[in-house]
């Protein structure tokens, strides 16, 4: 299985996957940390939108997807203060209208009809060059944003009002987090696809979310579960195929370890809590 | 007489078909430690978020350090319910406080007077040696001390505290109330309570909040303003302090 790693159209599969899990884990620990993880698959969806409009009016559908995304991300960040509770509603009329525009855009499209499964649940192994050069440049972005304004994400996120009341200008900077969240599910649609990015985005953050004091932290850990899981599955599809010639999607694969890695941490922080239970408190 | 450190006229506010506020007026003077009482559901909360900015009138106005309160932002520190945040969050007690340093300008950078205030901060409410603690390690109590910091590392003119009787079972060092006496030499401090156990002999005056607000130029409580504020009869007695309060019984 290992020596798929020497292979050049792998590396470059790799490479793809690890630039993504960088996005991923950074803005995955945000999103888990405000609990916005279904605002955020409602983006993922709508990005789909994006997807057929750019079969149908001929430009990239990554580009169609990073602006339906940052579109969405705007609708449904004005509207979550006027709305309270009510976003929920438009979450999911954006996630779904968003879906039900990619078909129909792909639908009224002419010539042949595109392979719609790649964008619902990733086609790593055809990633191509300026793809790839494509994600390295959204984490840039990313990067540097999260650098020059973590401190004003974090209070966001940890108490919105307060930011607020402190003289931060607390919508604007909640808008931004949106418009970040949107690049990093552009990131991953290609690892996992639209359908998944919004588990790759969550599960990893969510496995490290009790293991750390900080975000700082937590972004370093999610990135790393993020990498393992993505090069697991794209190993284990490749070993799959090559072993038992059998083709399974690496995207489903890199989800369901990501999900087996959320298990195991829960499991051992249950035997964990019991241990201290039965033992007492650790001393400090 | 100076410029009041707040001051509220004649407002009235329904948040969708709710009346909430009703032609209220109150006057926050330089130093003044008060109190304000009432049911819950009686608009305490959405008084402070008055003063705030959080909210607008529909009728009266709202001056806050002689601006309006959004202009004043920054220049108030706000304590607010601690029983909403989410313990699961990764961050230690020092970065809280630090938030409290954001609206100074400078954006996201720490600069060196940012953890010093953060610091004097967490001395003053007695939690300095647990600066280092992840907020999910910490009690109610001590997370509404760490909430109070934050307030402080502001350096406010006017400190807005909603609820902070909510978790004050534990003895730690000096009370609470008596913290909030010492900080109102340096600044106005309103407590918003719905516990007439909240109010202490420390402070200088009490406010009735149910819909419209009924003042009280001295911490004397009489029946009649209770039953006003409450809506139904209440009695006081008065152990020393704190006050404790019975409602009649025989009504369901």
């Amino acid at each position: 299985m290992l020596e798929a790693l020497t292979l050049p159209f792998f590396q470059r599969v790799l490479l793809a996957g690890l630039l993504a899990s960088l996005a991923c884990g950074v803005i995955g620990t945000y999103v888990v940390a405000k609990r916005i993880a279904s605002l955020s698959g409602g983006l993922s969806h709508a990005a789909f939108g994006g997807v057929g409009l750019g079969y149908l009016a001929g430009f990239p559908p990554m580009l169609g997807a990073a602006g339906f995304g940052l579109l969405a991300a705007l609708v449904v960040g004005i509207a979550q203060r006027r709305l309270g509770s009510g976003i929920d509603t438009l979450v999911s009329m954006v996630w779904s209208v968003g879906m039900a525009l990619g078909i129909v855009f792909v639908a009224l499209a002419p010539g042949y009809a595109p392979d719609l499964m790649s964008y619902l649940f990733g086609s790593l192994l055809f990633v191509p060059w300026d793809y790839v050069i494509a994600i390295g440049v959204l984490d840039l972005l990313i990067l540097v944003a999260v650098l020059l304004f973590h401190r004003v994400f974090e209070a966001v996120c940890f108490d919105d009002e307060f930011a607020e009341v402190a003289g931060l200008p607390a919508e604007r900077v909640f808008l931004g987090l949106l418009a970040l969240t949107a690049l990093a599910i552009v990131t991953l649609i290609r690892v996992v696809g639209v359908i998944l990015a919004i588990a790759l985005l969550t599960i990893p953050a969510a496995t490290a979310r009790p293991w750390v004091e900080s975000l700082r932290a937590m972004m370093l850990l999610s990135v790393a579960l993020c990498a393992v899981s993505t090069v697991g599955g794209l190993l284990l599809a490749y070993g799959l195929s090559q072993g038992i010639g059998l083709s399974a999607p690496p995207g489903p694969l890199i989800i369901l370890l990501a999900a087996l890695f959320y298990a195991l941490s829960a499991a051992a922080r249950a035997i964990l809590q019991r241990r201290r239970l039965a033992f007492g408190p650790a001393a400090p | 007489m100076s410029a009041p450190v707040a001051e509220l006229r004649g407002v009235s506010l329904a948040l969708g078909a709710t009346p909430v506020l009703e032609d209220v007026s109150l006057r926050i003077e330089a130093n003044d430690y008060l109190a304000i009482l009432g049911p819950n559901g009686g608009g305490k909360t959405t008084l402070l978020k008055l003063l705030l900015g959080l909210y607008t009138p529909d009728r009266g106005q709202v001056q806050v350090l002689g601006d309006s309160p959004r202009r004043a932002r920054g220049r108030v520190g706000y304590v607010p319910q601690h029983v909403r945040f989410d313990l699961e969050f990764p961050i230690r007690v020092q970065d809280v406080v630090l938030m409290g340093r954001l609206g100074r300008g400078g954006g996201a950078r720490i600069r060196a007077g940012d953890r010093d205030a953060a610091h004097a901060a967490l001395e003053r409410v007695e939690m300095r040696e647990l600066a280092a603690r992840p907020i999910g390690a910490l009690s109610g109590g001590q997370l509404q001390r760490v909430l109070i910091a934050r307030a402080l590392s502001q350096q406010p003119e006017l400190l807005l505290l909603d609820e902070p009787t909510a978790s004050l079972d534990e003895r730690i060092g000096r009370s609470v109330w008596e913290l909030f006496e010492e900080l109102s030499q340096e600044m106005a401090v309103v407590v918003v309570s719905h516990d007439i156990g909240a109010i202490s002999r420390y402070v200088h005056g009490v406010a009735c909040l149910n819909r419209r607000l009924h003042a009280h130029p001295s911490r004397e409580l009489t029946s009649d303003i209770l039953e006003a504020t409450y809506g139904c009869p209440v009695d006081l007695l008065a152990h020393g302090h704190p006050h404790r309060v019975l409602t009649e019984h025989g009504e369901p």
